[in-house]
């Protein structure tokens, strides 16, 4: 396995990274890379979490997957770079928010609609709820995948 | 510029390009520029006339006047500015939006004083219309239109065109535009300028917030949200100073859509009509979710200010947009309402893309609610005024007693093809008085003005716009609120035709 981490400051994420996503998965023969581009992101402040889903099942409160990366890792573009190593190739979605106030959760307002920056795979974005998995969802084929999580500027 | 008070002129197409094109070329020169061919030659083109010149590329976002030629005399009292809120936008090159609710915002500014007015209106800048301006067209279906290719959303606020109505406090000095599904938009209220959305508080961040807030006579303003499907209603308690007094959240039945309440001196009153929203995916809009339901009561919620705790009281069925004062008397609270048997076809015909609409607000009949608080009873009374909207109070009674009613009307001679209103009522116990405009006008919201140096209700002033389809251009009136069938006392007459529009406030100046 290599690391697709450019940044030198995710480099220690690395083993969280191949932790969650990989260890899991690892008795898998066939095994891709994952490559996930988010942001731009905003300020140093908080962390983001950022979920892989291999199946609607729980999409996308539920996360099985994930990782918490420092927004302070942001590069001078303010986007951050992580690595859902040796997945099996398929079908999946990725969601990600910016824990900006640190209660470990995305927050919400009392009508329990979202006030930190969050986005899904494919740029998807629900009508009148959230996004169903299909529309967030994307291959990974054998060889792996990169695939952005465009943040909104600001709080949604 | 010399030509701000420049009588109107019927321009042609022609001359307005060239005008324009012109313009370009100097920064301020477009100010006191008429939008060209905003006339109507017939009937059935009176309301789509109205938002032609918004649509179109000649339209640069502002529109200025200087003092402007008034006929008759302005009280030297009545001083301050109109603002005013709608609509005004509905085509974005190759694209639409039809239901009048969705169109870009206008805010118009009406200022009087020294005997003078003169306009300033601006297009709101929102997320909403920088998204879609970027994209060349436009994005969201919003309450009732439908567009190609929608984009989903992240948050309401970015379909969230600040449409409907305005908030003013601190004296003017803070201006907010309203729509009821997001947040309020915080306005420079001397240039109009978008300041961003407001956060009342980290909990409220993002949340609806109404588009008929109350503001008790010391300032209190009092606002909800709702977010149909969810059952749930937002309280919002702002003192004077503009800081979040209270929020919290209610669980109630028929909730899906509210969009206005009364107050009284102790107490909040809602009327939740029995329309269901239910969520599809494949839904094109809003409006394509909400169901009415048919013989289901009117229920009348009331909440103690002191504990927010809900009760509710059944009337007969029937469906609301606007309610007038509130007030109490005894344990007896009283309130009047424009009630429709429902308000689905109402809302299905309110398309500017089809020329007209002709029997929806007939079916409008003012009526009067007791609700016995104690006794757990509210009873209804329709009254013989109907074919109305729109009701206005004294902003100094809010929540006390009131005598005077200002109201639109549907004349009986309006011609069938034009939809909207034509008269103004002032309404007096059982007496009403009236105004009619006559052929040709529409008569947008009139509102309340007191005097400012006489505590009587009937020495105020009733004013508002009206649109003269024929010949493309908008008038405000000011009445004297005790002789209102007496006609004008003054009318201010705007070279060029506003689009017709929602809600307004008044801010004595």
């Amino acid at each position: 396995m290599t690391s697709v981490l450019h940044r030198a400051g995710l480099r220690r994420l690395l083993p969280l990274a191949l932790m969650l996503g990989g260890a899991a998965l690892a008795a898998h023969a066939r095994a891709a890379d994952l490559t996930v581009r988010i942001g731009p992101v905003d300020t140093d402040e908080g962390t983001l979490f950022v979920a892989v889903f291999g199946s609607d099942a729980g999409f996308p409160g539920v996360v099985r997957h994930g990782l918490q990366i420092p927004a302070a890792l942001r590069g001078r573009d303010g986007t951050l770079r992580a690595v859902f190593a040796d997945l099996p190739p398929g079908r999946y979605a990725l969601t990600v928010f910016h824990d900006k106030d640190g209660n470990g959760k995305l927050t919400a307002n009392l009508m329990g609609q979202p006030t930190e920056p969050y986005a899904f795979s494919n740029d998807a974005r629900g009508a009148f709820g959230p996004p169903r998995f299909e529309d967030a969802a994307f291959d990974l084929p054998p060889n792996g995948a990169s695939v952005v999580l465009s943040m909104p500027r600001g709080n949604p | 510029m010399t030509d701000d008070t420049r009588p109107a002129r019927e321009w042609s197409r022609r001359i307005w390009l060239q005008a324009m094109g012109l313009a370009g070329l100097g920064a301020g020169l477009s100010a006191g520029i008429a939008p060209a061919f905003a006339q109507a030659s017939e009937p059935g083109d009176a309301w789509a006339s109205a938002f032609r010149p918004f649509d179109g590329p000649a339209f640069q976002g502002e529109l200025r006047t200087g003092s402007l030629a008034i006929e008759g005399r302005l009280p030297a009292e009545l001083r301050g500015c109109l603002y005013r809120n709608g609509p005004a936008r509905f085509r974005l090159n190759d694209s639409r939006l039809s239901h009048w609710f969705d169109g870009d915002a206008m805010v118009q500014a009406i200022r009087l004083g020294a005997g003078q007015a003169s306009h300033h209106g601006r297009l709101l800048d929102t997320p909403k219309r920088r998204q879609e301006e970027a994209a060349g067209r436009f994005l969201y279906g919003g309450f009732g239109s439908t567009v190609s290719r929608p984009r989903g959303l992240r948050s309401p606020d970015e379909l969230n065109p600040a449409n409907i109505n305005l908030l003013a406090m601190a004296g003017g000095k803070r201006l907010y535009a309203l729509w009821e599904a997001g947040s309020a938009l915080d306005l420079d209220p001397d240039t109009l300028a978008s300041r961003g959305w407001k956060a009342w508080s980290p909990e409220t961040a993002g949340a609806p917030f109404s588009a008929h807030p109350r503001v008790d006579p010391d300032g209190t303003v009092w606002s909800f949200g709702y977010m149909p499907g969810t059952g749930k209603l937002l309280i919002y308690q702002i003192g004077a100073d503009g800081i979040l007094k209270r929020q919290a959240v209610r669980e109630l039945p028929q909730v899906d859509m509210v969009h206005d309440f009364a107050i009284t001196e102790r107490h909040l009153v809602f009327l939740l009509q029995p329309l269901v929203f239910a969520a599809r995916a494949d839904l094109r809009n809003l409006l394509d979710g909400m169901r009415w339901n048919p013989g289901a009561p009117l229920l009348a919620c009331v909440m103690s200010k002191a504990t927010l705790e809900p009760r509710l009281f059944e009337l007969p069925t029937g469906g609301v947009f606007h309610l007038g004062n509130a007030w109490e008397e005894g344990g007896t609270i009283r309130l009047g309402y424009a009630r429709a048997e429902s308000i689905m076809a109402l809302m299905q015909q309110l398309r500017v893309d089809t020329p007209a609409a002709p029997q929806a607000p007939g079916s409008s009949v003012w009526t009067e609610v007791s609700i016995d608080v104690a006794g757990g009873r509210a009873s209804q009374q329709m009254t013989d005024l109907s074919a109305i909207e729109f009701p206005r109070t004294d902003p100094r009674r809010t929540g006390l007693r009131h005598s005077l009613t200002v109201l639109l009307q549907r004349g009986p001679t309006m011609d069938p093809r034009v939809f909207g209103f034509d008269t103004v009522i002032v309404r007096e116990g059982e007496r009403s008085q009236r105004h009619a405009y006559g052929n040709g006008w529409i008569a947008e919201e009139h509102l309340y003005v007191p005097h400012p140096h006489d505590t009587r209700e009937g020495a105020g002033w009733v004013l508002g716009p009206a649109y003269h389809w024929p010949s493309g251009k908008t008038t405000l009136s000011v009445f004297q609120a005790d002789a209102l069938a007496q006609g004008p006392l003054a009318q201010v007459r705007l070279p060029y035709g506003l689009p017709l529009g929602l809600h307004g406030q008044f801010v004595p100046g």
